[in-house]
């Protein structure tokens, strides 16, 4: 029961935004200080999402300052980035609990 | 283990560096006794925050996930640069009223309105940063990466190092002449504000609320890389953006404006140099009404 109402309440919040639907959805996984893949491509002058999953043991933060984005992912949780619209360019983040190791590109074109 | 005090300390930087000033601040006025509770209240409060906060970053980020924790975030951080700015002109105030206050019954207002302050700028400062580390510490007492002695021992050691750097700090501050004091830790607050809110900035846009107007203003990452240590020293101080969006630099502008406005609103005079002739232009009032019109703002 107490599932069900907060999986309706989640679906009504998820729905809310009615334009995130049509927009282009980029998958982004961190593990532990690694990013996979470490370079990523989205589209230029548009909006899109970032889904960053934490499939490792420890937490991490999502982090750049080229993208003026910052965000903790708890292990095993997942967060949507809202991105763009952006300009061509590279872009880049770090894991920011992890950042010898923790580096990727974001290439905008 | 040597990453982990790295975190914990980066962290509670910017908290520490608060803390102290308040701390400072009320040695310097004679009134550490009386400010001494809330400041401790405050910290009390801002450790509590940090688990709450990071709690719900766990229990409801699925549920948080999309826009909800967005809005929240940019609240936490709107709300914390308002607080901010406040104390800072609350700290002139006092600095330059205290000698006729601790005289007179002003004695009791200043207690209260202040005061609370205090307690929520110091729990929302030690909130914020707090619970990341928390975030962390607890998802590495679950892996089996780190043996609960050992996070125990980093954190203990995070909790040193900050109260050594508080205290080198504190003793540097009350060391400052009154005067530069106030210069230093003003401009230190209102940065600190002014990066608050491009947090805040950030997180409107990307709820799509606020337009970014021009994304990338200019790109100085190639200057000052972000991932520098001059970089990360100049973001920590003023809020350094190496891709800024126009609206990202009009807030920050904006706010400096502003504060640059109420600054000529509430111009500091010592308490005799106050004309009778300035009277009637209204921009000098007696120190109740100066008192409550600046609060207001």
């Amino acid at each position: 029961m107490r599932n069900t109402l907060l999986s309706l309440l989640f679906i009504g919040m998820s729905a809310a935004p009615a334009q995130a639907d049509t927009e282009t959805v980029i998958n982004l996984s961190v593990k532990d200080g690694f990013f996979t893949p470490t370079e990523i491509v989205g589209p230029a002058n548009a909006k899109f999402k970032l889904v960053v999953k934490n499939e490792g043991t420890t937490a991490e933060e999502f982090e750049s300052s080229e993208l003026n984005r910052e965000k903790v992912i708890a292990p095993g949780k997942s967060v949507t980035v809202f991105l763009g619209p952006l300009p061509a360019g590279t872009y880049k983040f770090e894991g920011e609990f992890h950042p010898k190791t923790a580096q990727g590109k974001l290439i905008i074109r | 283990m040597l990453s982990l005090l790295f975190v914990v300390a980066r962290e509670f930087l910017e908290a520490v560096l608060i803390v102290s000033i308040i701390y400072a601040f009320l040695h310097k006025q004679q009134l550490s006794k009386q400010g001494r509770p809330y400041l401790l209240g405050g910290v009390a409060g801002g450790v509590l925050l940090s688990g709450l906060l990071a709690l719900t970053l766990y229990r409801l980020s699925d549920w948080l996930e999309g826009q909800g924790l967005l809005y929240f975030e940019a609240g936490l951080f709107i709300v914390s640069a308002a607080l901010m700015t406040q104390m800072v002109f609350w700290m002139r105030r006092v600095g330059h009223r205290m000698k006729a206050m601790i005289e007179g019954d002003l004695k009791e207002s200043l207690h209260s309105s202040g005061f609370l302050g205090i307690v929520l700028v110091t729990a929302l400062g030690i909130g914020r940063e707090g619970s990341e580390v928390a975030t962390y510490i607890y998802s590495l007492s679950l892996s089996e990466q780190f043996s609960v002695t050992s996070i125990a021992t980093a954190c203990l050691l995070g909790v040193v190092m900050a109260l050594v750097f508080y205290k080198a700090l504190t003793r540097g501050m009350t060391a400052m002449s009154l005067n530069t004091f106030f210069k230093v830790t003003s401009v230190f607050l209102f940065l600190t504000a002014g990066s608050l809110l491009l947090e805040a900035t950030a997180r409107l846009s990307e709820t799509g609320i606020l337009p970014d107007l021009v994304p990338v203003v200019w790109n100085s990452s190639h200057l000052i890389a972000p991932d520098s240590w001059v970089g990360q020293s100049l973001k920590l101080l003023i809020g350094y953006r190496p891709m800024p969006s126009l609206m990202m630099v009009l807030v920050y502008v904006g706010y400096w404006a502003l504060i640059a406005l109420l600054y000529k609103m509430n111009p500091a005079k010592p308490r005799g140099s106050v004309q009778p002739k300035k009277m009637k232009t209204g921009t000098e009032v007696d120190p109740v009404l100066n008192k409550a019109s600046s609060s207001a703002s």
